[in-house]
């Protein structure tokens, strides 16, 4: 039956990929010797949008055409560094436009980025790239010059991952931007940028971003033919990208990392991974990520160790409480009692005597307005974000409890929850689903219930297995080297002694040659 | 080469938890009256006699190295290899059944009296295939996390009913000392249906074959061994008549917040009885993997489930079938462990090891030229 129903999905699958594949697009034209020609052709092609600005110039006998996107381009720049310049060279007043094109190639510096184009489609995607395209009259190739000018949000503290002592930069918008912020932190030859464009109409400059002396060479390969795979018409954020770098993409957990900060960015690409920038977006992708990343922050290396490692257990022992904390709860009122100590238990039962719902339910209904709010906080101006906040306070904690919906000891379990599932923010998705899930599980089934669930849970995680990276190491498979930045953290002195790279880990099916 | 592969380590503690919960599932009533001295003397027994019983699997493994038992009678006769294969699959699905039954025999009597035997077999089974199907490798990874929680769970409840604990209560030996010894040695071996899945897993298992089985031996010889004194020094006569000793054990300790251990004794059953039938499973789909066209493959896990969940719950109400079967028949293991890697071994003694095994010999012969001219070669 299912073979039956994967051979028809096939069949759809290959008709709508041979309808796609019917209607390519245009190859791309070879710029011709005459100037005009040109010029028609490519207003054509962009439907003589009103952003498409154009600039002709004469020196000596020939025609200069410059060509823009409007906004894009620093106009003081431009008339500065180029347009200056190249009216006040002495050309002889029959100048070819070789000659010119000679003078700006090999004979001047107008502006430090400067790139050949011959085809309608290299100039279009220059010119939406923010630079200054120059075509000739009589030449069948052109120049681009970087003369990028467009606004952008300034270098700011990031959001997500705030910290006390370290850098207040996090990445920006322009991948340009982004990528320097990384080249100031790794001042090494071996720091590699390869920029290529993905989407078929919105071409997204990507960035793969790696150390040389580092990465494996098979890793590299795997990730540029993953991006490569990618067909989609528009890359907006890191987000489209993510799911066809993720091993498993219908898992809970992501086997891909983000970070918005580019000392952390510096700090994974020298054991070995890649990251990935995107333009547009102020998160890099990095690969492969293991489940111990989750817990790390930039803090943990600038705190003295022991309380570096303290707070590494706190973030572990967060994550659990804020998925198995109110199902355990709801676990042991409802099934298991006998663990509890009499007076405990004496003063649970007093509280839940009143309410006219079973634990479970009423665990599912407090955390289920939770998240409401949470969402309606999240996406709310600030002002209104913070009278939901207190709204939903008021609500759950007092009045929900004077009413007698709610046992008092479940308001406090919820809140216990809330606040430890922000210790670890990267994790929140999957910690607010599996919460729900270990509700029921806990409310039908009790500890046999959360058992089977978590064993489950945790043979997902454990096969993991993204680029040949396990997932769980170096937890399991075991690695003492590893395991020296993860429950704790052990001294620099310490730490210095070998290099962790992700490929030397146990169990690592990625091998250890490098690329060259 | 096989690439769905483990190391030594994760071996081990498959296979140790496996055994362990053999021991949760121990009834000692079935087997009658008997002294400390001789439950401890009898397992001592039975795991030298399990190390005498894996040299001839290691014996062939060294012999052809990457291939188990099934794939060498394969070569060997593929008609007898899919017999052989069909063979080592229900083996592996009766003791599947048998740990699904032992798993819903404790959980409803022990901890939800009133719940349906139907939704602990069902519900166990799914959650074990489900993970069955990620492969040995997600089983294997979380086995370590698993037998450290699991360890340090029993070393808890151990130290925490310590205070009980009485050596009076482990009787000396005193009549038919040999009878009783052999009894129980016979029983425990005939529960250890890990070495089965261990000459299986022989070519899975990345490097330390050797290192693997003394591994998994000594590990389960000392758990078993303190665990069955850490049971008959706190409890003492009272033990061997209780159904599950060590949850009676769980039962009475406690500890300042917990009133009762109990439940997390239940959480330990669970680890154990999931690793175990995953493990099964696992296994159970290689050997069927062997004897069944590929199309088929597909089909198995479910027959598996289907198999399993069946039996289990037909036979829910009746322990004491599989009980029988399994605690009385320390042949089946013999023959499956030890008695077809001997016959293998003599089919095959006068093959010669495969070409990439070094011998000083070999190290030291130069390697000769192909191109070289075969008058120019030193012979001898």
């Amino acid at each position: 039956m299912f073979r039956s129903l994967k051979t028809r999905l096939r069949a759809i699958q290959s008709r709508f990929s041979a309808q796609e594949e019917a209607s390519p697009p245009p190859d791309p034209v070879p710029l011709g010797a005459n100037l005009l020609d040109n010029m028609i052709h490519l207003r054509g092609l962009c439907q003589n949008s009103s952003d498409f600005l154009t600039r002709q110039i004469r020196i000596g006998s020939s025609t200069l055409q410059f060509l823009m996107m409007e906004g894009m381009v620093s106009q003081q720049t431009m008339s500065e560094i180029l347009l200056e310049p190249l009216l006040n060279q002495p050309f002889s007043p029959d100048a070819q436009p070789g000659e010119i094109y000679d003078f700006i190639e090999n004979r001047s510096v107008l502006a430090t980025d400067m790139k050949d184009v011959y085809t309608d489609e290299e100039v279009l995607h220059y010119m939406m790239s923010g630079f200054v395209v120059l075509l000739m009259d009589g030449l069948t190739k052109g120049i681009a010059f970087g003369m990028q000018g467009y606004n952008f949000r300034s270098i700011s503290e990031p959001s997500n991952e705030v910290n006390e002592r370290g850098s207040r930069e996090g990445f920006t918008e322009p991948i340009r931007v982004n990528m320097s912020m990384v080249r100031r932190r790794v001042k090494s030859p071996a720091l590699k940028f390869e920029l290529f464009t993905l989407g078929k109409k919105s071409k997204t400059d990507i960035c793969l971003v790696y150390m040389t002396d580092q990465v494996s060479s098979r890793l590299l390969r795997e990730v540029r033919s993953r991006l490569q795979s990618i067909r989609l018409d528009m890359i907006l954020t890191s987000g489209y990208l993510q799911p066809f770098l993720e091993g498993k993409p219908w898992s809970l957990f992501s086997d891909v990392g983000t970070t918005e900060r580019p000392d952390v960015l510096a700090a994974k690409i020298n054991e070995g991974r890649i990251a990935v920038l995107v333009d547009g977006t102020p998160f890099a992708l990095i690969v492969p990520y293991l489940f111990s990343e989750n817990f790390q922050s930039l803090d943990d290396y600038a705190h003295r160790a022991y309380y570096a490692s303290f707070i590494r257990m706190l973030k572990y022992i967060s994550f659990a409480a804020a998925i198995l904390l109110p199902a355990l709860y709801v676990a042991i009122g409802s099934f298991h009692p006998e663990l509890l100590p009499h007076a405990l238990l004496f003063n649970i039962a007093a509280a839940e005597e009143t309410t006219p719902f079973p634990l479970m339910i009423e665990a599912l209904i407090i955390h289920f307005l939770y998240e409401i709010m949470r969402e309606a906080g999240l996406r709310l101006p600030r002002s209104v974000g913070h009278a939901v906040s207190i709204v939903g306070a008021l609500v759950i904690g007092d009045a929900a409890v004077t009413a007698g919906l709610i046992g008092a000891p479940m308001v406090l379990v919820v809140a216990a929850t809330a606040i430890a599932s922000f210790v670890v923010p990267s994790l929140y998705e999957p910690v607010s689903v599996l919460r729900f899930v270990f509700i029921i599980l806990g409310g039908t089934t009790g500890l046999y219930g959360i058992a089977l669930g978590g064993l489950y849970l945790l043979v997902n995680l454990c096969s993991l297995n993204n680029f040949g990276a396990v997932y769980t190491s170096p937890i399991t498979p075991l690695s003492l080297t590893g395991m020296r930045d993860t429950f704790i953290r052990t001294s620099f002195t310490r730490m210095q002694k070998k290099n962790v790279r992700i490929q030397n880990l146990p169990g690592m099916e990625i091998d250890n040659s490098q690329n060259g | 080469m096989k690439t769905d592969t483990i190391g030594a380590g994760q071996a081990v503690l498959l296979l140790f938890l496996s055994r362990c919960f053999n021991f949760l599932n121990y009834i000692p009533a079935f087997l009658g009256r008997a002294e400390g001295m001789s439950i401890l003397t009898g397992n001592l027994v039975s795991f030298l006699l399990q190390g005498f019983l894996l040299i001839p699997a290691i014996l062939l493994y060294q012999r052809f190295p990457r291939q188990n038992v099934l794939e060498i009678t394969c070569q060997k006769s593929r008609i007898f290899g899919i017999f052989l294969a069909v063979c080592y699959a229900a083996a592996t699905l009766l003791n599947l059944t048998g740990s699904l039954v032992g798993f819903e025999y404790f959980i409803t009597n022990a901890i939800f009296p009133k719940s349906p035997v139907i939704f602990i077999v069902i519900s166990m089974a799914i959650v074990c295939i489900l993970c069955a199907r990620h492969g040995i490798q997600g089983i294997g990874r979380a086995s370590c996390i698993l037998a450290v929680y699991f360890l340090i769970s029993t070393l808890f409840i151990n130290l925490v009913s310590l205070k009980s604990a009485d050596l009076l209560n482990i009787r000396p030996i005193t009549e038919q000392p040999v009878a009783s010894i052999a009894r129980w040695a016979s029983d425990s071996l005939a529960k250890s249906n890990e070495l089965t899945l261990f000459i299986l897993l022989l070519p899975q298992i990345r490097s330390g074959q050797k290192r693997t089985a003394a591994g998994f031996l000594l590990l389960s010889l000392g758990f078993v061994e303190s665990m069955i004194f850490f049971v008959l020094s706190v409890l003492g006569d009272y033990g061997l008549i209780q159904t599950f000793p060590y949850y009676s054990l769980a039962s009475v300790a406690d500890i300042s917040i917990f009133q009762r251990l109990d439940s997390l004794h239940m959480m330990l059953w669970v680890i154990v009885a999931f690793v175990r039938i995953t493990l099964m499973a696992i296994v159970c789909k290689a050997c069927l993997q062997t004897a069944l066209p590929k199309k088929m493959h597909g089909w198995i896990f479910p027959f598996i489930l289907a198999v399993s969940c069946t039996a289990a719950i037909l036979i829910g109400s009746r322990p004491e079938i599989i009980q029988n079967i399994s605690s009385t028949n320390p042949a089946l293991v013999i023959l499956l462990s030890a008695g077809v890697p001997l016959i293998l071994l003599l089919i095959t003694r006068k093959e010669v090891s495969p070409p990439h095994e070094k011998t000083i010999e070999s190290v030291l012969r130069p390697t000769a030229d192909p191109d070289e001219p075969a008058s120019n070669r030193v012979s001898g």
